[in-house]
């Protein structure tokens, strides 16, 4: 592509066509990260109690400690948030690994070649008066905010790991003096860049376009012919190619592996399921303190309709006053509303795999109705079983069992051993 | 300042998290294939280890998790709630819970994935469950002593066995990992399901 090919477009048509620019993840993401960046620097500012350091006035620090209550839950609501954000681009960074940091960052946010600093000098140059040279095209993003996300991705980690170092005390306390410094720094510096990136964004009429395209992902393409035109020539040429028939069959779009994941008819292997399983599980006992279950919230539930039909006999039953106790709500209980979210989280995954349907499983020499009675059997039976045992294989197995509850094994392996004798003697129903 | 962990919430956001939490339960579960009795019960045919590879690397993943939290002060371990071991009724329960299982080809928390994506058998092991707990209610005060026999307190296995939890947990992996393996050859090599049934799959 020699300059003399320089295609000349009518700017008219130009100004109408919209060209796709960001993906819908990469806009969740930056507005994700704004507000995060909001959050952490409003209670950082005022977190900083040292008189030597604090640059915001007295009034906004007791301001916002009085918000959270004190300074230690304000303390608190920074570490959450700041978690929340190293989950988030942790995600990203797993599951979008070739697609958002090779791509995307790699590729496309810092990657400054001989175009780009020249660009940088001829800018400074023009501003400071001493040339009239034209500035040389941008790819997709131009240098100046490839110098910002280069600046950014070199502090974000150093910003994530001296937070969790001070978080948590980790390391001597000279380290943790010196993350204190670190982390200081590091957002000393976004800060810079970002007030430069927030003006061109927000006030910078000629940047108008870049905004609303963290929006609604498009630009028109007038904008991209003008201000991104190595970009611009790529989106054009791909376009002819496809018109003429020549090119590689028009990309298509190949679902990201996490959609595909999830929209997958298969059943996952067992150790991803279980990876996930694992996290959510570790998620619970984090935030709620107990494990996962079943069987406890059928407890509750029905307790709860004994306590409307027979109020009178459920709290004096030595058994269901355990759960019934006047004053006390019965279905105030994690497991209640967490099978809640069982059921909703089991049709989303039924609905994405297309496993919605009325249907039995059953073993091919049985009927139907014999299948439904042996499951009902098969339902009451487990549930003294697991009513005996305090738990099922999700509350006390598979919970107890991460907590490392003696009980969990011994419940683990008479379970297995009653499943796998059973099947033998009851071989004709499944197989 | 003391560990971040566990949270305490609000009413609002206890109810919140528990529904969130549970959707996620849900959902693995029914991405790992546990709304099929015909995928749990071919565990028990040594058909498939699915079960057990889901079930220990869960464990195994927040075993490990918890320890490493708890080395690091993130997680008060202390505030984690270790159920209560009954040795004999846990026990029996298991046997009940087991037999339930190839009996109706669900465990509760699996029946109501299966229940809630239109298996009608699920729903009728539902009802089950809720006729059994019911059952068990009624004859919970005469089986009462049987039922709180072998009462240990939240005893953990690396408390019995006086090894630090980490140990433990350690333990536990390489424990999951030689399972693992077991399971991998069982489908593959050692034909286990063929040898004990005396025909294919």
């Amino acid at each position: 592509m020699s300059s003399a090919t320089q295609v000349q477009p009518p700017l008219r048509d130009l100004s109408q066509r919209m060209i796709k620019k960001h993906h819908v993840a990469i806009i969740l993401l930056h507005w994700f990260n704004a507000i995060t960046w909001l959050i952490e620097l409003t209670t950082g500012a005022a977190l900083i109690s040292s008189e030597h350091f604090r640059f915001v006035p007295v009034w906004f620090v007791t301001m916002i400690t009085e918000v959270s209550g004190t300074r230690a839950n304000l303390l608190r609501f920074h570490i959450a948030a700041g978690l929340t954000w190293i989950t988030v681009f942790a995600v990203y960074a797993i599951f979008g690994w070739q697609t958002y940091f090779h791509q995307e960052v790699l590729e496309r946010e810092v990657a400054l070649d001989k175009d780009d600093f020249n660009w940088l000098r001829i800018r400074v140059l023009r501003i400071l008066g001493r040339s009239n040279e034209p500035l040389p095209p941008q790819g997709i993003y131009n240098a100046g905010q490839k110098m910002f996300a280069l600046m950014v991705y070199v502090m974000i980690p150093v910003i994530m790991g001296t937070g969790l170092v001070m978080a948590f005390h980790w390391g001597p306390m000279t380290l943790v003096g010196w993350a204190v410094v670190l982390h200081f720094a590091a957002v000393a510096v976004v800060v810079s860049g970002l007030m430069v990136h927030v003006y061109m964004g927000a006030v910078f009429p000629e940047e108008k376009p870049a905004f609303f395209s963290m929006l609604t992902g498009m630009v028109p393409e007038e904008f991209a012919y003008k201000h991104h035109h190595k970009w611009w020539k790529e989106v054009k040429m791909l376009e002819e190619l496809h018109a003429a028939g020549l090119a590689e069959p028009r990309p298509v779009p190949r679902p990201s592996r996490l959609a595909a994941a999830l929209r997958m008819k298969e059943h996952w292997p067992g150790y991803w399921a279980g990876f996930g399983l694992g996290l959510t599980l570790l998620a619970t006992f984090l935030i709620v303190g107990q494990g996962l279950g079943a069987s406890g919230g059928f407890t509750r539930y029905l307790a709860f309709v004994l306590s409307l039909v027979a109020p009178g006999y459920a709290s004096a039953h030595p058994y269901w006053s355990n759960y019934v106790q006047p004053g006390q709500p019965v279905l105030m209980d994690f497991l209640v509303f967490e099978l809640i979210g069982v059921a909703l989280g089991g049709v989303v995954s039924g609905w994405l795999a297309g496993h919605l349907k009325w249907t039995t499983d059953k073993g091919p020499r049985i009927s139907p109705r014999t299948r439904w009675a042996l499951a009902f059997l098969g339902g009451a039976i487990s549930g003294a079983g697991a009513r005996l045992a305090r738990g099922c294989t999700s509350g006390l197995a598979l919970s107890g069992g991460s907590v490392l509850s003696a009980g969990a094994f011994v419940f683990m392996l008479s379970v297995f051993a009653a499943g796998f004798i059973g099947a033998y003697f009851l071989r004709r129903i499944w197989l | 300042m003391t560990a971040l962990f566990p949270l305490s919430l609000s009413t609002g956001a206890f109810v919140f998290a528990a529904i969130a939490l549970g959707f996620f339960f849900g959902f693995f579960l029914e991405r790992a294939g546990f709304s099929s009795s015909l995928k749990l019960t071919a565990q028990f045919y040594f058909k498939d280890w699915g079960v057990l590879k889901v079930m220990f690397s869960a464990i195994v993943v927040a075993c490990l998790g918890l320890a490493w939290l708890s080395l690091a002060g993130i997680v008060d371990f202390s505030q984690i709630y270790v159920p209560d071991a009954y040795l004999w009724p846990q026990l029996a329960g298991g046997l009940l819970l087991g037999a339930g299982f190839i009996l109706g080809g669900y465990c509760p928390g699996t029946a109501v994935v299966a229940g809630a994506i239109g298996k009608l058998d699920a729903l009728f092991f539902l009802g089950g469950i809720f006729a059994g707990i019911f059952g068990f209610g009624l004859v919970e005060p005469s089986i009462h002593s049987f039922n709180v026999s072998g009462a240990l307190g939240p005893l953990t296995l690396p408390q019995w066995l006086n090894i630090s939890h980490g140990v433990g947990a350690f333990a536990l992996a390489v424990i999951a990992l030689g399972a693992f393996w077991a399971a991998e050859n069982s489908e593959g090599k050692w034909q286990l399901f063929r040898k004990t049934y005396g025909r294919e799959q």
